[in-house]
């Protein structure tokens, strides 16, 4: 680039939507996005920071501790079919996550939506471990166009 | 449950890029107002480029 390049630069900055910016790089990032919320579940932790509730019956903590499962608080696994299954949607800046399993809904219902999402923890670990070196890339990117 | 991606992105980050925003834009003024000529824009460049990789969206802890 030659002379203008700093009207060019100034054009790419006035420009930049770090929203925007931010809402591709969680789309970009899928998998490690739901790895947080997953990492969160089997922590037995919801996107609120407190615990998942209500807690496993007797019932279930037998059966558990039959299977050699952790059942000292609630991770929402069993087969891991229902976070194996675990996706991420994207909408304008707004971000979700659900699982395409059947017994999904229930547990979303019996549970808490708050089982989906990432705490304020998983959110600065995303940051700065992942979007933040996307939103790096995709400035850098545009400056170079 | 919705969450918006505006709750992920630290204040840090973006006070950072309105800084160098701020920078650019008045770079860009002082070009226009005729404060700098052809040979020195290469300079205020890098320096855009200084500030930029100096401040814009370094990860906070």
């Amino acid at each position: 680039m030659g002379f203008g390049l700093i009207a060019r630069l100034n054009e790419v900055f006035q420009n930049l939507d770090i929203v925007e910016l931010t809402a591709i790089a969680a789309k970009e990032n899928e998998v490690k996005m739901v790895d947080l919320n997953r990492d969160q579940m089997n922590e037995g932790v919801a996107s609120t920071g407190d615990f998942i509730r209500p807690d496993y019956t007797p019932f279930t903590v037998a059966q558990k501790r039959l299977k050699g499962q952790r059942y000292d608080v609630v991770t929402l696994r069993d087969t891991g079919a229902f976070q194996d299954n675990m996706y991420q949607t994207i909408s304008g800046s707004q971000y979700d996550f659900f699982s395409r399993d059947s017994k999904a809904v229930d547990l979303h219902t019996k549970y808490a939506p708050e089982i989906f999402g990432l705490t304020p923890d998983s959110r600065k670990k995303a940051w700065n471990e992942f979007l933040a070196n996307s939103v790096r890339s995709q400035i850098n990117t545009k400056l170079q166009s | 449950m919705n969450e918006d991606v505006t709750e992920i992105i630290p204040a840090a980050a973006k006070e950072d890029l309105a800084t160098v925003v701020a920078f650019v834009n008045l770079a860009n003024r002082l070009m226009l107002d005729g404060r700098f000529t052809k040979g020195q824009e290469q300079i205020i460049v890098d320096a855009i480029h200084l500030v930029n990789e100096k401040t814009t969206l370094r990860p906070k802890g």
